[in-house]
């Protein structure tokens, strides 16, 4: 059986690679763009509710690992 | 009168159900009201022949019901064919069924069963051959095959008596599946099933071939219904029967239907030359077979079924032989016609009159069968000797006997087709070797029966005179039918025919030099039983060779054409069932069970997708992504 | 710059092999860090993009993404320390309890 799913991963490197390493017609990304400024003033006026979100994300994540990672009994 | 002649079957059907429902109750188990009915319809019967026989005619037709655009009819049609028919069925039936009295009379508690039967068998003959339509015609035909199934196995504890009722109407069915195919072939045709109606309609060319296929089809009805090659092997084992059913039945009525049937439909049968043909061939055919079978024989009974076959083959040469000529249009007219008909008149009589004998014989010696273990009975029962001589001597063909006058008619009529086609000049040798024949196996039969010294144990004595009675009427009738050849051509032919006084047609038969030839073949047979059988000059097992030693055995077995029939209806059957079994288990059980089983099979190998490792079902996953890259890259979108 | 196709190819062959070794391996631990390398091989994908259409959403959704990858990283290990504790192996071929 591992054989097969090394025969499927396999198959998709090829594929994968094949379709990439032939490219035709792809734009040249433009110069310099700075965008550090830009992300921050993203995050805090356009995307704060995610941000918010992730924040409580992270903390459930804290929790559950150090919750799973107990050793019973203590 | 002859309006009423629709009421001559309604007797004897009211006087079977009459018995049915009361027979228990009456003297003789219902046998006077059997009487009553059968001398009723022959009462009414001859003023309907008188008048049949001053050329009247009648139709009566009644539409019983309609389906779509199919009507049922039931009429009546009265000429003088079925004023001969007439005759026959209503005079015997009666003489039988007052014999009947006398010879049932040990039967008990059965015998309203008997003329229960009887009553309604002899009310559907009546009714057969009054039908006026092909259609009402096959429902009595049926029916009378099923009373003859019925009275054959009267005494159904007899195995042989019970399987020998059932070959009759199995073999008798499968002529009568050929005559139903015909009919239906006819009606889709021409519409109808009236006589009149179709003997009339104009038959075109192409017409004339279907008509080839019908009408093989109606004449291989007749053919199970008379016992004639290769249906015949039903009649001789119908003897199991009492002797007044096998007088009644197998030998004077129901057995004649079938000639009837040919007869009636000769309008028809006119249109095809190579039916009547084979109607000639057949007959020639069997009437000889037959012949040689009876000459070996040792059952009282079964040597007269034999000769009975043999007889019908006569009336069936005649009837072929000249509606060839007829059919070819080398003739216009049919004196086989008449000759067949007056033949079967003239067989009635005295075949019945064998067949009562025949009991009186069995009934006075306690039911033996074996002609081997009677002998010297013309001293204890003279009158039935007596009887039974002029019966032998009618079915010999010994002026001035019926059965003289008849078989050369027919012979002659035969001749004279023969003169255009060698097949049935033939047949009419075969026509001549049986008359020898014929006198040869009944004098053997008489001398063995009646005649030498006794060789029985026991006592034997004279039936009473209600047995003897019918007898001797018999006797009467066969002894002067022969009379009717005045009258006949007159009255039944087919075609126009050059009608002939009575002096000259006595001329003529005497000119005629064949009459002699038959003449001294039908004396030569007598005489040489006699040598054989009453002087004992002369044994067989002087001359026994191997030859003939396995000729005898051969005739004996009846060709083992019955075991042939056996044998393929057994084997046949068994093996068609056998391949039948194996597809219905293998094919249609597999095909369902493999259902079943393909499902479990299937499911089993889903389960192994299953397998509980996460790798696995990502593998899954990306084999799909995998799937519709492909697609993508190749497809292309 | 370079061409974008550069960046994608990149992203693309790193998340072929993610994709291989995930599926080729048994180990839990090798698991994780290829989950890790597909994870950043979306990354460089989306920067790349974004760069190119100059929308901040695409660096947005990086950040977010690697948040994301770094909680899923602790859960994930967590989960295995738990695991280890009752088979005392991480060789995922030998957990197949979810099988009929």
């Amino acid at each position: 059986m591992s054989n097969l799913r090394r025969l499927i991963a396999g198959v998709f490197l090829a594929i994968l690679i094949s379709l990439l390493l032939t490219p035709a017609g792809w734009r040249v990304l433009p110069q310099g763009v700075e965008s550090f400024f830009g992300i921050g003033q993203a995050i805090f006026n356009n995307y704060l509710l995610p941000f918010e979100v992730l924040s409580v994300l992270l903390l459930a994540a804290l929790v559950g690992a150090v919750f799973l990672a107990k050793r019973e009994g203590s | 009168m002859i309006e009423y002649a629709w009421l001559i079957p309604c007797f004897p059907l009211a006087a079977f159900l009459l018995i049915a429902a009361f027979g228990r109750d009456w003297r003789e188990g219902g046998g006077w009201v059997a009487v009553i009915g059968s001398s009723l319809s022959f009462v009414f019967s001859i003023p309907v022949t008188v008048e049949a026989l001053q050329g009247k005619t009648l139709e009566l037709d009644h539409t019983w019901f309609t389906i779509g655009s199919f009507q049922f009819n039931l009429g009546i049609y009265v000429d003088t064919l079925t004023a001969l028919m007439l005759v026959v069925v209503s005079t015997i039936s009666l003489l039988i069924i007052i014999y009947s009295i006398g010879y049932m009379h040990r039967e008990g508690v059965r015998k309203p069963r008997y003329y229960a039967e009887i009553s309604l068998f002899i009310g559907a003959m009546l009714a057969l051959v009054l039908a006026n339509n092909y259609l009402e015609l096959y429902i009595f035909w049926e029916l009378v095959g099923l009373c003859s199934y019925l009275l054959i196995g009267f005494w159904f504890e007899r195995p042989a008596a019970a399987a020998a009722g059932m070959k009759a109407f199995i073999v008798t069915r499968i002529g009568d599946l050929f005559f139903l195919f015909g009919l239906i072939l006819l009606y889709t045709n021409f519409g109808t099933f009236n006589f009149l109606k179709l003997f009339g309609t104009v038959v075109g060319p192409e017409q004339a071939g279907l008509l080839r296929i019908i009408t093989f089809l109606i004449f291989m009805g007749a053919v199970g219904k008379s016992a004639q090659f290769p249906l015949h092997i039903w009649l001789p084992d119908a003897m199991e029967g009492p002797s007044t059913v096998s007088a009644l039945i197998h030998a004077a009525t129901m057995v004649k239907a079938g000639v009837y049937l040919v007869a009636r439909s000769y309008p028809l049968f006119v249109h095809s030359p190579p039916t009547m043909l084979l109607v000639a061939g057949i007959g020639g055919v069997t009437a000889l077979f037959t012949a040689t079978m009876a000459l070996v024989n040792n059952d009282i009974k079964r040597i007269l079924a034999f000769s009975t076959i043999s007889q019908l083959g006569y009336m069936m040469l005649g009837l072929g032989a000249s509606g060839y000529l007829v059919a070819l249009g080398s003739a216009t007219a049919a004196p086989g016609y008449s000759a067949s008909m007056f033949h079967l008149l003239n067989h009635a009589f005295f075949k019945a009159l064998l067949f009562l004998g025949a009991g009186a014989v069995m009934h006075g010696l306690h039911d033996e069968l074996d002609i081997r273990r009677m002998g010297g009975l013309q001293r204890k029962m003279p009158i039935t000797a007596a009887t039974m001589l002029i019966a032998a001597l009618a079915i010999s063909g010994i002026p001035p006997f019926s059965g003289f006058w008849s078989k050369d008619a027919v012979l002659d009529a035969t001749f004279a087709a023969g003169g255009q086609n060698w097949f049935i000049m033939l047949l009419w040798l075969f026509g001549v070797i049986t008359v020898f024949l014929t006198a040869f196996y009944m004098f053997r039969w008489w001398f063995l029966v009646f005649g030498g010294r006794p060789r029985y144990e026991g006592e034997a004595h004279e039936s009473p005179p209600i047995m003897t009675g019918p007898l001797a009427a018999l006797a009467g009738f066969a002894a002067i039918s022969g009379i009717a050849l005045f009258g006949l051509p007159k009255f039944l032919h087919y075609g126009a025919l050059h009608l002939v006084g009575a002096q000259e047609l006595l001329g003529e038969v005497f000119i005629n030099p064949l009459t002699y030839l038959s003449l001294i073949l039908a004396l030569g047979g007598i005489l040489l039983a006699w040598v054989v059988y009453q002087r004992e000059w002369f044994k067989w097992e002087a001359i026994s060779t191997p030859w003939g030693r396995f000729l005898h055995r051969l005739l004996l077995n009846r060709y083992y054409l019955n075991d042939a029939y056996i044998g393929l209806a057994r084997n046949g059957v068994y093996g068609f069932s056998i391949i039948v079994d194996l597809f219905d288990r293998y094919i249609i059980d597999g095909l369902v069970n493999g259902i079943g089983w393909g499902s479990r099979g299937l499911g089993q190998e889903l389960r192994r997708t299953v397998s509980g490792f996460v790798g696995d079902y990502v593998a899954w996953i990306v084999g799909g992504i995998v799937i519709i890259l492909l697609i993508y890259i190749f497809g292309g979108f | 710059m370079a061409p974008v196709a550069g960046y994608v190819a990149v992203s693309g062959v790193l998340f072929a092999i993610g994709i291989w070794g995930l599926l080729t391996s048994r180990n839990g631990i090798k698991i994780l860090i290829c989950v890790e390398i597909l994870l950043n091989a979306a990354n460089i994908n989306l920067a790349a993009f974004s760069s190119l259409w100059r929308s901040q959403a695409g660096y947005v959704f990086v950040l977010f993404s690697i948040a994301l990858a770094a909680a899923e990283a602790a859960v994930g290990l967590s989960i295995l320390i738990a695991l280890f504790r009752k088979v005392h192996s991480i060789d995922l071929g030998k957990v197949r309890r979810l099988r009929w």
